[in-house]
């Protein structure tokens, strides 16, 4: 048994560095790819925070700070959104406005209203977006940059607490992984020009 | 008459690809639990009898040119796209039976689509190939352990209980659900919900001994949406009701 074991977690070692070589090479070349790897040629349709309906091919052409999760939430999720206005904030400090957005994992649940609602309780400032949509756009999103996440039976979610640097080009340039985690590389990435 | 002959020759055939059996309502125990997650009822459902195989891939193709190995957005899959092809129409002669791998979960979601299907869930898939049945637990883990054995065509392979050939010992499929398996660091919660994230995923096996239930936890753990790999392919469902 322990041979098999063994034999068992030697693939999947192989399996995983595969997987981690792949996105090493893929970072290396995005240059000419910027198009093709654009996370917004995702054709799938949400409402924002005012129930405006959005696609997100709608979002290129502006560099944005975007992370997943749902209002409910609260427990990571605060803290995500903290996070997100302390990377702004030191953006803007930088000289650098980015806009914020945030799609919301819950599709059972969220509503523009929910949204609006959190919106004005976080005191988030004008130039973040909000989104809801439907489990199947949820999941296709997720999928693209990278989000793990679970329903619970109790309506909680389980979810990877990331926030993602989206160039302008729709394509995921950086990452900041955990809560509270340090920022500085991060934003050294976002901020060079 | 020679009809008849026909029939009998092409029949078969055109019978077990794409053929799909009914899986009947079952209990799904899943091996790694969250809290307040419990048993949960799976099917009825119309589940695909075999794998998807390179000639159905290459059937959906050809009527979605945009998704050629050369043309492919590369958000949709990695470089490891239908690699095993020869081009972005062809394979290896004898091989359109086989399953179709290197094949990214963006992908075979857009195949199943096309057909009207859906991928399966975690827990559909865990029922309808009968993977919690002990009497299998031990064949599996052999495959596992000797993962890069050659692939087969998929109507020669055994029929589970259901009828569903190809859930084992052939290839690892994907699941819609995949990013379910969390298995750590990718979802450390703040103060209060540290112990549901951080507290290791062994410790939340239902039974440990299950080694080929952890396995697959543990590879769709490891798995991102344009994942590729030789031996990883799929097969699609649908509820009862909706017609293919």
């Amino acid at each position: 048994m322990n041979r098999i074991l063994f034999a068992l977690l030697l693939w999947l070692g192989s399996t995983s560095a595969t997987a981690h070589e792949g996105h090493h090479d893929e970072n290396l070349k995005a240059a000419p790819l910027l198009a093709g790897a654009s996370v917004w040629q995702l054709n799938s349709a949400w409402k924002d925070q005012n129930g405006a309906s959005v696609t997100l091919a709608s979002l290129t052409g502006k560099p944005l700070l975007v992370a997943m999760l749902y209002t409910r939430c609260k427990t990571a999720c605060p803290i995500i959104t903290d996070d997100l206005k302390a990377v702004a904030a030191e953006l803007m400090r930088k000289g650098r406005l980015v806009d914020v957005a945030i799609f919301s994992l819950d599709s059972f649940h969220e509503t523009p209203a929910s949204l609006s609602a959190y919106a004005k309780k976080r005191n988030l400032p004008a130039n973040w977006r909000l989104y809801t949509g439907n489990a199947d756009s949820v999941s296709e999103l997720a999928g693209a940059l990278g989000v793990r996440y679970k329903r619970l039976k109790d309506g909680e979610y389980i979810h990877s607490n990331v926030i993602y640097y989206v160039n302008k080009d729709g394509e995921v340039a950086a990452q900041k992984e955990g809560l509270n985690s340090p920022s500085e590389e991060f934003i050294k990435k976002i901020a060079r020009p | 008459m020679w009809l008849g002959y026909l029939l009998i020759f092409i029949f078969p055939v055109s019978f077990a690809l794409g053929a799909v059996v009914t899986v009947p309502k079952a209990k799904y125990s899943p091996l790694f639990r969250d809290p307040g997650e419990e048993d949960s009822n799976v099917g009825p459902l119309k589940v695909d009898v075999t794998p998807v195989t390179n000639r159905q891939f290459l059937d959906f193709l050809k009527s979605n040119p945009r998704f050629l190995r050369s043309r492919l957005a590369p958000l949709y899959a990695d470089r490891g796209y239908l690699s095993h092809w020869t081009g972005d129409t062809s394979f290896a002669p004898g091989h359109g039976d086989f399953p179709v791998t290197n094949v990214s979960w963006f992908m075979a979601r857009k195949y199943c689509e096309y057909q009207g299907q859906r991928l399966p869930t975690i827990a559909e898939w865990e029922v309808a190939s009968d993977a919690q049945n002990p009497a299998v637990e031990k064949s599996i883990l052999e495959w596992y352990a000797h993962p890069n054995s050659a692939l087969r065509a998929v109507q020669s392979e055994p029929p589970n209980r259901y009828g569903i050939k190809g859930a084992h010992m052939l290839i690892w499929e994907w699941v819609e659900n995949y990013s379910e398996a969390i298995l750590s660091g990718d979802s450390r919660g703040g103060s209060s919900t540290e112990s549901r994230y951080c507290g290791g995923a062994a410790l939340k096996a239902k039974d440990p001994t299950r080694y080929a239930a952890f396995m697959r936890f543990a590879f769709r753990g490891s798995l991102t949406a344009k994942y590729t790999s030789k031996n990883l392919g799929f097969r699609c469902v649908q509820d009862i009701g909706r017609s293919k």
